[in-house]
């Protein structure tokens, strides 16, 4: 049980940060920019959120598949999600972003 | 009413879906009673499925925003003298939202997954309150930034 709950925490952190890095990435780079324009009425902001929801995704099957079912240190974890959404939070931000323009 | 303003009805109307859903989160959470387990339950599914729903309709009002033509949201706002309303706060906005659905999926895994256990143990207490603070401040700031944007600019 514990192991599908840790997949979780995996899933949900990396998919913020995932989204984040994808952001600082079209920022970057015009050309990623252009390749997240999965859809073309909502542009490169439809490759952002679904990339890194895939990401989050990809991880935590890979993490389900690998961990063992031990016992949750909830701590751990906790600061693992927060400081993930922290990160998360400042690739979003535009004045952050403006410094790797 | 067009379909753009029905849609955008119905994202302003899941928002109160949310808030209304908070306060059975609440009440469960806090009750420390186990036969409130299912309004907790019940209630931080339905938040997280609304949450999503705004989410879905609002990439569609996003798609109305930022049409290239001038007459669009985007293009007025960029073009007014504070674009730093689209720059900084809808290129803030946009991603919020989805965050608190990833945040709100983790919220009610943790409800469902430790259901005997979320009234005895504390540690899995705290941390839907954890949660739930999370999603609720950036639920807030979410909705703040979009009722000053539509003031700016309405779609």
């Amino acid at each position: 049980m514990t192991k599908k709950i840790k997949s979780v925490y995996v899933f949900a952190s990396l998919s913020i940060v995932g989204i984040g890095l994808l952001n600082l990435l079209s920022v970057m780079s015009k050309k990623i920019k252009d390749l997240l324009a999965l859809n073309k009425a909502i542009g490169p902001y439809s490759g952002k959120v679904i990339l890194g929801i895939l990401i989050g995704l990809l991880f935590a099957l890979l993490y389900y598949s690998l961990a063992k079912d031990n016992k949750i240190n909830f701590k751990k974890w906790n600061i693992f999600f927060v400081v993930s959404l922290l990160i998360g939070l400042l690739l979003i931000f535009t004045p952050f972003l403006e410094l790797f323009e | 009413m067009g379909s753009e303003e029905f849609i955008s009805l119905l994202h302003g109307f899941l928002g109160t879906i949310v808030l209304m859903s908070f306060s059975g989160v609440l009440l469960g959470l806090f009750s420390l009673n186990k036969n409130r387990y299912n309004i907790l339950k019940y209630s931080i599914i339905i938040m997280t499925i609304a949450v999503i729903l705004i989410d879905i309709f609002g990439m569609m009002i996003y798609a109305v925003y930022r049409e290239t033509n001038a007459d669009s949201a985007k293009s007025k706002i960029l073009a007014s003298d504070k674009p730093w309303v689209h720059e900084i706060l809808m290129e803030f906005k946009e991603f919020s939202g989805i965050y608190v659905a990833i945040i709100l999926i983790l919220a009610s895994f943790l409800v469902i997954e430790f259901k005997d256990e979320l009234f005895k143990n504390k540690q899995i207490r705290n941390t839907l309150v954890l949660m739930m603070t999370l999603a609720m401040l950036l639920t807030l700031i979410t909705f703040g930034l979009g009722a000053y944007i539509t003031k700016v600019q309405s779609i």
